[in-house]
């Protein structure tokens, strides 16, 4: 399946910013963790360490298979997303009041909304590339919307918000870059986005019910609130972001140090190793710290879309610029959300913050990029 | 890849890396503006943490009467907090010194005060150690504290780093003991109680963050059943503090919202009424009928249209200001614990968790099984005697030695004839041995109500299938035990015999045994899983197994009298909100079931229980209500077999109803040794009735 001189074709920069981040994600859980379980400060350390350990393995397995092989069994992958989605549903457990996790032997849990994000690249990318020089007019969008719509419904009632708007982000990224007609496009978007908002002032002013849940919508008038211009809500995510914002602000240039942080290190905090993990790498490692971060990230996703380029075909390139789609918007909300400019929508720093399935999927998609980038041009023999 | 369409595509991805660089533009621009030109303001406020969150707790919402009068309310009383994090970071004092000097404090206040300091502060670090995973926000650790210790607090502040006083709104109980039970009480949240809490919050749609641990929460009675209309929504404050978590500026506040009001369909005058005199029948059974064991009683009034439950109550008296704060180990005892003699702790509901056998008030149930089965006319007379039974040594006799001769339906009910019920009992069971229970059911009785408070229980209506369900199994399991034993034995005497004669011995033996072991299994078996004659004459007169509670009876008397329609009690008419006054919930009659007895056959019942106050064992138990109609039934309910002494020890049961015409509300009451119904329940509904027929003009 993988022919020595495939390795010719390898972009070594954007793994070793694959690798780099890793490490990062391990110095810096190495700190914003250390706090949560007094009895044992490295816990999750270890147990991210295992959750690399064993992405990697899922990487390399899916570069080794030609991702052509995808493309065959399209729909198959598309109708186990859907499954797996029903499943949550009826058999999920809840935590925090959302069904997002469903249990496999035993006490290992997974939360299969974060493979459905990949499982919707591959698929979607197939069926974008199929209607190749076909998405010109409003009523070609129509077929998108459908195969998009179905997923995004399943996992908006687990209820899992966040996931919902990666899957939108993930199908405009893959839209226009698959040849959908960019004005028409954004036209569709522009409306959706007007009549949303006009439901949710319906619903919180005159109480027009909407199919969202409470906490979802607070989270949307919280963010368009924040704290700071007399927000009425300060216990939930007000609250956080609040705190999130004071870490980030009191870092400074150069941080308050490894371990030095007072918001993070005392709790204040919440969910500082998960969600809200940039704050920490905001408070401890300072404006300097953060931007490299932010900067590895940039060469990564750059990276991707020179790959998107070289990609043998337009299958290929669809896959990677799904995954630059999803990385991309992952980071804008997350960092967005920390620092106060982006609602809190639950979306994880990808391979940095803590989380198996998160991780996993994460790397799953890395593989899915390194996979196509193996296999840019017909091997001449 | 065509070259044409991969340069498409290449500036299309360009494009896409544009976006990408606006985004990142973005996110570092942000970055900068929190770091760097904002930087220093940030610092300062996250020294010592000058943001500091301080929650206002919401006052619960206020349990009223069906007119309004406050049952339990929300007063400000003032509490000591203690807030961790201030406590440690309080230069040069070691936190846990700072404890134990609050404890010397307090100690004299700290439960039944007997507790020594280190004991008070380790009860402390026990509160403190429970919230851990709220550091940012003070805990509570003493309520509704003295004026006297409010001052000495004071007084020595600086001594105290982290420890305030504030003021907190607190749970009070003006009746007192008048409703206790139907109210509940209100605790903190234990860490196994919470997650029941949450999962309620989510089943109504709410997030489960309604409900952290160290709120406070109803723990039974309408304060746990409608928790999550009751509790209000605390407040926050965000508050910018110095160093030394001495506030220096109020930035924002979020005002807390007062938790709903609750509106019981219980009358408070006429709960009084029937507390008070349970009360006083009570004592009078202890002080002049030498009937130490006597404390024990309940009764309940409901509405027979509607299932409203006008009054409810249970003796002994439940007190709910006793459970606020910290209690104390032997309140805790009294309340919760097992008491001397077996019975449970005062929190207890003798009214809806207790059942009692019903006596003589059962009989109705015979009765109309009877007609409807076509078993009896109503006019039919049958011998009061034992040879009326088939049977007839081992029937119950009558409370009168002499006999009444023949009588009909309502000459055996209103002087309460034994072997006339134990006749029809007969007649009914030897066609259907379900049947009685059946009919039991259909009333309510032995099966739960859905009363909306939690707790209750479904008591017994025995039948044949259930005798044999309930004792069948166990007896076949100890039998084949025993011969699995003797099997054993057998063959170790076997393998130990060693001569012919040994042997012989060996198997004479274990014939013999065997034998022993089926004869008695047969025996225990036709008595104890099977249903027998006996158990038919104790079922008809309601001693036996059956086992109800006072509120089944209540609401057994109701569906008699209100055309057979078995409706779900209820205590909670509405719930309001206290600003708006808009309704929030409103509770309906809901009909549980439509009785298979004849309209026809209910009114000869009824007609019958009228004459037990006209003419039979309940005559002159409503002789001060001037113009009473009804009619009502009394019980005698033997607490032992016969033999024991508790064949000679009674509980009193009482059921009754009225007016006659158009029935309003139905009564039942079970005193414990209270030795004759209407000397005891029949006394408590007296009193109720009076009580109802003045405040609604009925007296003539």
């Amino acid at each position: 399946m993988v022919d020595k001189r495939m390795f010719r074709n390898l972009d070594y920069l954007f793994i070793f910013v694959v690798i780099l981040l890793l490490g990062g994600s391990l110095l810096i859980m190495s700190t914003a963790s250390i706090s949560l379980v007094s009895t044992h400060p490295y816990f999750y350390l270890k147990q991210q360490m295992v959750w690399i350990a064993s992405g990697i393995l899922i990487l390399i397995a899916v570069t080794a298979v030609d991702y052509q092989v995808f493309r065959k069994i399209s729909w198959w992958l598309y109708g186990f997303n859907l499954a797996i989605l029903v499943a949550v549903l009826l058999f999920g457990n809840s935590a925090k009041g959302a069904s997002r996790w469903i249990q496999v032997l035993g006490s290992f849990s997974i939360q299969p909304s974060e493979f459905a994000k990949i499982l919707i690249i591959i698929c979607f990318a197939d069926f974008v590339a199929k209607r190749k020089g076909k998405l010109k007019r409003f009523r070609d969008f129509i077929p998108a919307f459908i195969y998009i719509g179905i997923p995004s419904v399943l996992v908006i009632k687990q209820p899992d918000l966040g996931t919902g708007l990666v899957f939108l982000a993930i199908m405009i990224g893959i839209m226009l870059v698959g040849g959908a007609n960019p004005w028409k496009f954004s036209a569709v978007f522009l409306i959706a986005l007007m009549l949303f908002a006009g439901a949710i002032f319906a619903h919180t002013k005159f109480g027009m019910p909407i199919p969202l849940k409470e906490y979802q919508v607070n989270r949307v008038t919280t963010f368009l609130q924040p704290a700071t211009g007399g927000n009425t809500d300060l216990r939930g995510d007000a609250y956080q972001v609040m705190q999130s914002i004071v870490a980030i602000g009191s870092g400074g240039m150069w941080g308050k140090g490894y371990r030095e942080g007072t918001q993070g290190q005392l709790n204040f905090l919440p969910e500082h190793h998960t969600d809200f993990v940039f704050s920490i790498v905001g408070e401890e490692f300072g404006f300097v710290g953060s931007v490299t971060l932010l900067f590895l990230f940039f060469i990564l996703l750059l990276r991707g879309v020179g790959i998107a380029m070289n990609a043998q075909d337009q299958f290929g390139a669809l896959i990677v610029t799904g995954v630059v789609a999803m990385l991309a918007f992952h980071i804008l909300v997350n960092v967005g959300m920390t620092s106060g400019i982006m609602p809190v929508t639950g979306i994880p720093l990808p391979l940095i913050s803590y989380g198996g399935s998160a991780m996993w999927s994460n790397l799953l998609a890395i593989g899915l990029v390194i996979n196509v980038n193996l296999r840019k041009q017909k091997l001449m023999f | 890849m065509e070259e044409k369409e991969r340069s498409s595509l290449k500036v299309k991805l360009f494009l896409l890396g544009i976006a990408i660089f606006l985004v990142f533009s973005v996110l570092v621009s942000r970055l900068w503006n929190l770091q760097i030109a904002k930087g220093s303001e940030y610092v300062a406020e996250a020294k010592g943490n000058t943001f500091r969150y301080v929650s206002i707790p919401a006052p619960r919402g206020d349990i009223v009467d069906d007119k309004g009068r406050i049952f339990v309310t929300s007063l400000p009383q003032f509490a000591i907090t203690l807030d961790w994090l201030d406590l440690q970071s309080a230069k040069g004092m070691d936190p846990k010194q700072v404890v134990k000097t609050l404890a010397g404090y307090i100690q004299h206040y700290w439960g039944n005060g007997k507790e020594s300091v280190d004991m008070v502060a380790e009860d402390i670090m026990a509160k403190v150690q429970m919230h851990q995973f709220q550091r940012y926000e003070p805990v509570v650790l003493m309520e509704n504290i003295p004026l006297q210790l409010r001052a000495v607090l004071a007084e020595h502040q600086q001594e105290l780093p982290g420890i305030s006083v504030e003021p907190r709104p607190f749970r009070y109980y003006p009746m007192q003991t008048v409703a206790g039970h139907i109210l509940g009480y209100v605790r903190e949240v234990t860490s196994s109680e919470l997650k029941g809490f949450q999962d309620r919050a989510v089943q109504a749609g709410l997030s489960s963050d309604t409900y952290e641990s160290g709120d406070l929460v109803g723990q039974m009675g309408v304060e746990n059943s409608y928790d999550l209309y009751l509790r209000g929504q605390d407040g926050v404050q965000l508050m910018e503090v110095d160093n030394q978590a001495r506030p220096v500026d109020r930035l924002t506040r979020q005002d807390p919202v007062v938790g709903k009001t609750v509106q019981l369909t219980i009358d408070a005058d006429l709960q009084k009424t029937v507390s008070d005199a349970l009360d006083s029948v009570i004592a009078n059974l202890q002080k002049n009928e030498g009937q130490a064991k006597a404390g024990e009683g309940s009764a309940v009034l409901i509405d027979v249209k509607t299932g409203k439950v006008l009054a409810m109550v249970s003796r002994p008296a439940m007190n709910p200001n006793d459970l606020t704060g910290n209690i104390p180990d032997d309140v805790y005892q009294r309340y919760f614990g097992s008491q001397p003699g077996g019975t449970p702790g005062v929190a207890w509901d003798r009214a809806f968790q207790s059942v009692y056998a019903p006596g003589s008030t059962f009989k109705m149930i015979t009765a109309m099984a009877a007609l409807q089965d076509g078993k009896v006319g109503p006019f039919e007379t049958i011998y009061d005697g034992p040879s009326s039974l088939s049977h007839p040594k081992s029937s119950v006799g009558d409370w009168n030695a002499a006999s009444f001769g023949r009588v009909n339906l309502f000459m055996g009910l209103g002087e309460s004839i034994n072997y006339y019920f134990e006749a029809l009992g007969e007649r009914v069971m030897a066609a259907n041995p379900e049947r009685l229970a059946q009919v039991a059911r259909e009333f309510g009785l032995g099966r739960v109500s859905g009363i909306d408070i939690p707790g209750e229980s479904s008591g017994t209506a025995p039948s044949a299938t259930w005798k044999l369900q309930l004792n069948g199994p166990r007896l076949e399991k100890a039998r084949d035990q025993q011969l699995e034993q003797a099997q054993q034995k057998y063959n170790d005497m076997m393998a130990k015999a060693t001569t012919a004669s040994q042997r012989q011995a060996a198997q004479n033996w274990y014939a013999q045994e065997k034998a022993k072991i089926m004869f008695n299994f047969n025996q225990n078996y036709k008595y104890g899983a099977e249903w027998q004659w006996y158990d038919t004459y104790n079922t008809s007169i309601g001693q036996g197994d059956n086992k109800y509670s006072a509120l089944q009876l209540a609401n057994y008397v109701a569906t008699i009298v209100n055309g057979g329609h078995h409706m779900k009690p209820y205590l909670v008419d509405k719930v309001t909100d206290p600003n708006t006054g808009k309704v929030v919930l409103q509770n309906n009659p809901s009909e549980l079931n439509q009785v298979d007895i004849s309209p026809q056959n209910l009114d000869y019942v009824k007609q019958a229980m009228r004459q037990v106050v006209t003419a039979g064992t309940g005559v002159g138990v409503f002789k001060d209500i001037p113009g009473f109609t009804g009619g009502a039934k009394t019980g005698t309910a033997q607490l032992g077999s016969r033999g024991t002494t508790g064949a000679e020890e009674y509980n009193g049961v009482f059921v009754a109803f009225t007016p006659y015409d158009n029935p309003q509300i139905a009564f039942a009451a079970v005193v414990g040794y209270g030795i004759h119904g209407n000397s005891s329940g029949g006394q408590v509904a007296a009193a109720a009735f009076k009580e109802y027929y003045q405040e609604h003009g009925m007296m003539k």
